[in-house]
């Protein structure tokens, strides 16, 4: 997927996190880091998390729709992309099934 | 992930539906629409232009034929290097979507993508022992 590459090259760029702070998605500030040198941290706004919960959502609908297009098999497709945050332990106790069959 | 996310993706839907046999263009958009349940649609302004950086990459050929409706269509057929290219690409795009899904919290993704393949590789065994009977 395209996508991977270009956020690398957004992330060296130092683009990325600029945009998403434009977007008020995230803030930043400066703090000390591990090893006691002054780092920028970033941290989530209510915005962002709204914003993850709608790209989330599209990225299982479109990695599932890909995967079915792919012929990685509708059991897959649903088992990894209809797990929610809810249904983690459903998805455990499918995997294991799969496991088991 | 917005549309244009989804070019990098495109030749690979499109070499994985030329793997089923020769499509014009417009039969390639409808099967990737089709078996994606209605949820990708590919664009001609974005398929055409893709069709052809694949025929110069010599992973697609294509020559003219009569379509259904008996007016002459270009039809598009996988080469050998197709297929090369389109195994080594949907490997890696099961890693990286295998990836993300972990990221994004998506459960334990591995197991399950881990079994997928024996499950399908089970499957075409079972398809062939019903082929053969």
């Amino acid at each position: 997927m395209s996508w991977i590459p270009e956020f690398r090259a957004l992330m060296r760029r130092g683009k990325l996190s600029r945009e998403i702070e434009e977007e008020r998605w995230i803030v930043s500030e400066w703090g000390p880091s591990e090893n006691n040198r002054r780092s920028r941290f970033y941290r989530i706004t209510e915005a962002g998390r709204k914003q993850l919960g709608v790209e989330r959502e599209n990225w299982r609908r479109t990695a599932r729709a890909v995967a079915l297009v792919l012929g990685f098999g509708v059991a897959m497709a649903s088992e990894v992309f209809d797990v929610t945050d809810s249904q983690t332990s459903s998805a455990d106790e499918a995997r294991k099934a799969v496991r088991g069959a | 992930m917005k549309n244009d996310n989804l070019q990098g993706a495109l030749a690979l839907l499109v070499l994985r539906s030329l793997a089923q046999g020769p499509m014009h263009g417009w039969g390639i958009g409808l099967h990737i629409q089709r078996v994606s349940n209605e949820v990708l649609r590919v664009e001609e302004g974005s398929l055409y232009p893709a069709l052809h950086r694949m025929e110069e990459e010599r992973w697609i050929v294509s020559e003219w034929g009569p379509s259904e409706n008996n007016r002459r269509s270009r039809f598009y057929r996988i080469t050998e290097p197709g297929r090369k290219q389109l195994s080594v690409e949907r490997e890696n795009w099961r890693r990286t979507a295998r990836a993300v899904a972990l990221v994004l919290g998506f459960g334990e993704a591995s197991g399950v993508f881990d079994v997928m393949d024996s499950r399908i590789s089970r499957a075409d065994e079972t398809r062939k022992a019903l082929q053969r009977d």
